[in-house]
């Protein structure tokens, strides 16, 4: 393996106010820089997912008095991850604490969402999130080299 | 997003193309509300031609089951495939709603 291979390399970065009409540009915008690299379609399918749930809750949650902005940045990871990085500069919001949706119950007892958390999770290989000064950041890993997500036992939680 | 409304005799019918994330859901959930009625509860969702669906959708797939349950109606889902029909097989709706390869399979039920 070359010292290249084990670099980090930019794909995409964007900074935009955090607001539900600009998901489409995020989604558009990351998606497109993986399929000129050669990442496959159902690598960028589970991309724009949990990139969709993640900014969903920006949306919704970081900023509830003042709008603010969020940067997505998507990285090349070495030979074999990507990395996408949610950054904002509101309320902090605990996602590795939220509870999984009860996937057993039945229509009228099952809960009108919470999946997002959940979904993010089963599209991922990896998920952290830390509060840096007043930034809140969420990292999110996928594996490109066929590992399929959600499979193994520790993406379960 | 597209979406396509037929009434058949026992069931209304609505083909979904494309993708349902949290900007089209809500016309998705409005489509529903407006084509759903007193002697319209049975609503079979074409799921054929979709190619994505974020927990936007699936709140409001579960939603107008909800709602068609409590008025004794039902909601059928028709021609899933692929990574749409794996984000609902992971998220446990699945088990939770009659599922069928195709929008006259799903039809010939009702």
């Amino acid at each position: 393996m070359s010292r290249c291979d084990t670099k980090t390399v930019v794909w995409f970065c964007r900074r935009l106010p955090a607001r539900l009409e600009n998901l489409s540009a995020f989604i558009d915008g990351v998606s497109e820089s993986a399929r000129e690299k050669g990442v496959g379609e159902d690598i960028i399918g589970r991309i724009q997912l949990a990139l969709e749930e993640a900014l969903v809750n920006v949306f919704r949650h970081a900023y509830p008095e003042s709008p603010g902005d969020v940067v997505v940045e998507l990285r090349r990871e070495g030979r074999n991850r990507l990395s996408i990085e949610i950054t904002d500069w509101g309320t902090a919001f605990d996602l590795t604490g939220a509870r999984a949706p009860d996937l057993s119950l039945g229509v009228e007892e099952r809960k009108v969402g919470g999946l997002g958390i959940f979904l993010i999770r089963q599209m991922t290989d990896a998920m952290d999130q830390r509060r840096q000064g007043d930034s809140n950041i969420l990292t999110l890993e996928v594996r490109t080299d066929g590992t399929p997500a959600g499979d193994s036992e520790t993406d379960a939680g | 997003m597209k979406l396509t409304t037929r009434e058949e005799e026992s069931a209304v019918v609505i083909a979904v193309a494309g993708r349902i994330d949290a900007t089209t859901a809500p016309m998705l959930e409005q489509c529903v509300e407006e084509s759903m009625g007193e002697n319209r509860n049975i609503l079979v969702l074409n799921m054929a031609e979709l190619g994505y669906i974020s927990s936007a959708g699936l709140r409001v797939v579960l939603q107008a089951a909800k709602d068609l349950k409590a008025r004794q109606g039902d909601l059928l889902l028709a021609g899933l495939q692929g990574s749409v029909k794996d984000i609902f097989e992971m998220s446990g709706f699945l088990s939770i709603f009659k599922s069928f390869d195709t929008e006259e399979a799903a039809l010939e039920q009702v």
